[in-house]
């Protein structure tokens, strides 16, 4: 059997162990810090005719986009859990919509992950637009008086505006950060670099942008069970996959 | 050997479960308990992340105000100086009547039934979240603050103490959908229900049809149900509407008090609890 070829991540040779679990998950805890951070401070400040946005919840969901289900339930758990202990809202609310949130949008991109920056965009959207919804829901359930319909229009349809403007600009910084922009860019990504562009010349059979900062234990980007190179708008030629496989460990190609 | 892993599906489930157990038992536990606790405490530590979000927005607030006042025109202007002369003779017939209560009610012998103590605070920060309308003040536990105690700013009714912490305090103002104030007109002593709302409106409520409200009659408080002291002034009323089959009106105050246009609040900490009433001497009626 031909020996398959190594890819080199330039991010992993540069930095050694940015794959590693251990930094993966520092990174999402830094993620989260800054986002309550920014939600505690500069979230009231910026407040248009009392629509606040939720970075939070813009943050869970891009954690979510790109982690998998276990560190992105997780993440959105703890985030939720947080935010409750510090907002004024019901206690236990946030922590249970961000959980939702979390888990369904992890599970969606399970290993179908385009790199699409716009497909991350639409997830986004849906992910903010439910989240609030979800919440207007709760708060005419517990205030009869509430006036739902007037809810959407003045609380649901803004805040999820601003959680768009918000997570579209935070989509922006993490594709510039971790060279997933191979669609983006529109040319393929081989492993990726924090500047995006290939770590190695040509390889045959396309490439895919399974590089970059990873979240989550396994790195399900590269591939999918069928064996299926699709990252970056590439397909493989001949089967197989890069950058994982169905055990979930990362492969290597070599260089040609 | 491979490491046995919880099934995401199942950690799904149990955060879920979590959740919703919290928030039954935050439902269950009224105004306080456990969680309320929880959440008095982590106020509590963050209560600097509001100073330095305050202290942080302090150039950019001035800026816009700098914005606005650079942009008002000669007709705001003239408007604003027409205003203020109407205020000042308002004032001035307002303290010759201050002047003759005083002086009646010690002819009757009547006692302030509300002599109001109160703490001042600083506004830290406005509300987190788009669903809640709140203010954290730099006060709390430790200046005498109180869960429940009414708080107002230089004009009127602001709201009211929802949770105190050590060093700061969260205040559920009157125009969050939550609140409700127990109010009479000042023109008909009718009562009714002022309550707030998801667009920020004030809406007068059970406010019978048959009743004569129009537009610019005051609201105050009633003092029923023991939250709010009388007569502290809330807004105006600025729109009556009814339709055919109603039986309440639907009713729209202004609030003398917006948020957003100062910094400094007042709590009302104490009040005398009773009346006392002294009848007129001999000879008198």
């Amino acid at each position: 059997m031909a020996q398959m070829p190594v890819v080199r991540n330039s991010l992993h040779s540069a930095h050694g162990g940015m794959n590693k679990p251990g930094v993966r998950y520092l990174f999402m805890a830094l993620l989260g810090f800054i986002a309550i951070l920014a939600q505690l401070i500069i979230a009231p400040n910026i407040a248009i005719a009392q629509i606040v946005p939720n970075i939070i919840l813009v943050s869970v969901a891009i954690n979510a986009i790109r982690a998998n289900n276990i560190a992105a339930t997780i993440f959105g758990f703890s985030l939720g859990l947080i935010y409750d202990c510090t907002a004024a809202g019901a206690f236990g609310l946030m922590s249970l919509i961000l959980t939702l949130i979390a888990f369904i949008v992890s599970t969606l991109n399970k290993g179908t992950f385009t790199g699409n920056w716009l497909v991350a965009l639409i997830m986004v959207i849906l992910a903010t637009f439910f989240g609030e919804m979800i919440y207007g829901v709760f708060a005419s359930l517990v205030n009869p008086d509430l006036d739902f319909l007037a809810s959407i229009v003045y609380k649901v349809l803004p805040t999820t505006l601003y959680d768009v403007i918000i997570g579209g600009i935070l989509l922006a910084v993490v594709n510039l950060t971790s060279g997933i922009g191979g669609s983006v860019r529109g040319r393929q990504n081989v492993g990726g670099n924090v500047r995006g562009r290939h770590t190695i010349g040509t390889i045959s059979g396309g490439g895919n942008s399974a590089g970059g900062i990873h979240f989550g234990g396994d790195n399900r980007f590269g591939g999918s069970r069928a064996g299926l190179g699709k990252l970056g708008g590439t397909k493989l030629q001949g089967g197989g996959s890069l950058g994982s496989h169905a055990s979930g460990k990362p492969m290597q190609r070599k260089l040609h | 050997m491979k490491k046995r892993r919880l099934p995401p599906s199942l950690l799904f489930t149990i955060f879920l479960l979590a959740s919703i157990v919290m928030l039954t038992i935050w439902a269950r536990e009224g105004t306080s308990g456990t969680l309320h606790n929880v959440r008095t405490v982590a106020q509590t530590v963050t209560a600097p992340l509001s100073h330095i979000g305050s202290f942080l927005a302090v150039p950019f607030r001035a800026l816009s105000n700098m914005g606005a006042d650079a942009t008002a025109t000669t007709e705001t202007l003239t408007e604003l100086r027409l205003q203020n002369d109407e205020l000042s003779s308002i004032v001035m017939r307002l303290e010759e009547e201050r002047l003759e209560n005083e002086r009646l009610s010690a002819l009757l012998g009547l006692v302030d039934a509300y002599s109001m103590q109160s703490t001042a605070a600083r506004i830290l920060s406005h509300s987190s979240d788009s669903w809640n309308q709140v203010i954290t003040i730099d006060k709390g536990a430790k200046d005498g603050l109180a869960v429940g105690m009414p708080v107002m700013s230089a004009n009127g009714l602001l709201g009211q103490l929802e949770t105190v912490g050590t060093f700061s305090s969260t205040v559920r103002l009157i125009t969050d959908p939550s609140s409700g104030v127990a109010i009479f007109l000042q023109a008909n002593r009718s009562e009714g229900i002022l309550s707030g709302s998801v667009d920020g409106i004030l809406y007068l409520n059970y406010m019978s049809v048959e009743l004569d409200i129009v537009p610019g009659d005051v609201v105050i408080t009633s003092g029923a149900g023991g939250v709010y002291p009388k007569g502290i002034v809330i807004g105006e009323v600025v729109n009556v509407s009814k339709s055919v089959s109603d039986v309440y009106l639907t009713i729209i105050v202004k609030p003398v008090t917006r948020v957003d246009s100062f910094e400094e609040v007042a709590v009302l900490t104490g009040r005398q609890a009773s009346v006392t009433y002294k009848p007129i001497s001999s000879g008198g009626n």
